[in-house]
């Protein structure tokens, strides 16, 4: 009853570092290209977000089960073919929940194949540890991707056009076309980077305050 | 000789105007890490370079064959990575078995210098660009030497993104991050628009 306890804590904690504070994101530096480069718009976003979820998943549990049994320097090959692979029945899902959404992408999608938070993951986490950490940290760092890239792309579509998915939120959209270039993207990232290590160091403060000092 | 000029133009279109890493933001994860361990940055870059001269001559040989049929289309972005990822493994057999000694020093460059999504990218901009094979490689040359500055940069960034007269929260990674906004927003002027 006490593992499960545990395992179920230490689960919730893997997955909320991939959500927020060790967001692989804001934190590692890792795939910045896709919420810079398209995350201008909320369809965008959603489109990769799920594409990423589809891909990363599957890969992680695969990777869990047979990345030990691989040489370390193969390792990374194998996992970029699995990613090609399994690319192609994450695109489908895409496709079948969102029509029309990996074409209209086009490179923005195909290059999902070698995110960085995806490929790192597979290939450094996954061997290593257990099934459910592993599909903890897949799925945390899905939503903690998720939730970059729809916020930047929140703030853009709405800057840009006053609305949000093509739908009017009644306000005038002020800004340039420069929003939807990538420089404005590693401008807000870097706010929302300062906010997550804000954020840590008021944990950490806490943690320290908390702590009983020995006597 | 107007085939080499064309392609050194090309080289410094690449490095300029039509940076794949600063108008297109892509392939900053990698650069960023190269960034940090100055010494095998230039190794890196010139691993980052081979790769990505690899991945557009392929893009080039298989454009006409993907061209050809509905399906392989279709397959077009798994075919491109499962040939970066063969020429990933091909390299590392190579070195690991004829150069043991090199490849237990710099060996753990080798995967990150060979699969990123610039060494990806080359065949979706030899189609987006409408590039000839001499102009391909040169934007393929130009793409490393553009990897290399940029790391460059990002090597001597860390320390001054570390300033303690700047609010702690911005500190490290977050200054980087507006730093690297900052400097796109340069070249997004050379290049007047979304380069894709």
């Amino acid at each position: 009853m006490t593992n499960k306890r545990n395992l179920l804590r230490e689960t919730g904690t893997i997955f909320l570092n991939g959500v927020f504070f060790k967001n692989p994101v804001l934190v590692g530096a890792l795939g910045l290209y896709p919420v810079v480069a398209a995350g201008y718009n909320m369809k965008n976003a959603v489109e990769l977000s799920l594409l990423f979820l589809f891909l990363s998943l599957p890969l992680n549990l695969l990777f869990c089960l047979v990345g030990e049994m691989m040489s370390v320097w193969i390792r990374p090959g194998l996992v970029l073919t699995a990613s090609a692979v399994l690319y192609l029945p994450a695109a489908w899902l895409t496709e079948k929940l969102m029509p029309g959404a990996v074409t209209a992408l086009g490179m923005f999608a195909s290059l999902m194949i070698c995110n960085s938070v995806i490929l790192s993951r597979a290939d450094e986490y996954a061997p290593t540890h257990i099934g459910w950490a592993v599909a903890a940290d897949a799925v945390g760092g899905s939503v903690g991707f998720s939730l970059v890239i729809c916020l930047t792309a929140a703030i853009r579509e709405l800057w840009l056009k006053g609305s949000l998915w093509h739908t009017n939120m009644g306000v005038y959209g002020t800004a340039d076309a420069g929003v939807s270039l990538p420089f404005f993207g590693f401008i807000l990232l870097g706010f929302f980077a300062a906010f997550v290590q804000w954020a840590n160091e008021k944990r950490s403060q806490k943690a320290e305050k908390r702590r009983v000092p020995r006597i | 000789m107007t085939t080499f000029v064309q392609m050194l133009l090309t080289a410094l279109l690449a490095v300029t105007a039509e940076n794949i890493l600063f108008a297109g933001g892509i392939g900053f994860s990698h650069a960023l890490r190269a960034g940090r361990r100055p010494k095998t940055l230039g190794l890196y870059s010139i691993f980052v370079t081979v790769f990505t001269l690899i991945s557009m001559v392929s893009g080039s040989l298989l454009a006409p064959l993907l061209a050809g049929s509905e399906t392989l289309t279709v397959l077009r972005p798994a075919i491109l990575a499962l040939c970066a990822a063969a020429a990933y493994i091909a390299a590392s057999f190579v070195i690991k078995t004829f150069f043991s000694q090199f490849y237990r020093k710099y060996g753990k460059l080798l995967s990150p210098a060979a699969i990123n999504t610039v060494v990806l990218s080359m065949p979706y901009v030899l189609k987006s660009f409408k590039l000839s094979l001499p102009d391909a490689v040169g934007f393929a040359l130009g793409t490393g030497a553009a990897f290399f500055l940029a790391a460059l940069v990002f090597s001597r960034t860390s320390e001054s993104c570390k300033n303690a007269d700047m609010p702690k929260a911005f500190s490290g990674l977050p200054a980087v991050l507006l730093y690297i906004g900052i400097l796109s927003m340069a070249f997004a002027g050379f290049t007047g628009g979304k380069l894709f």
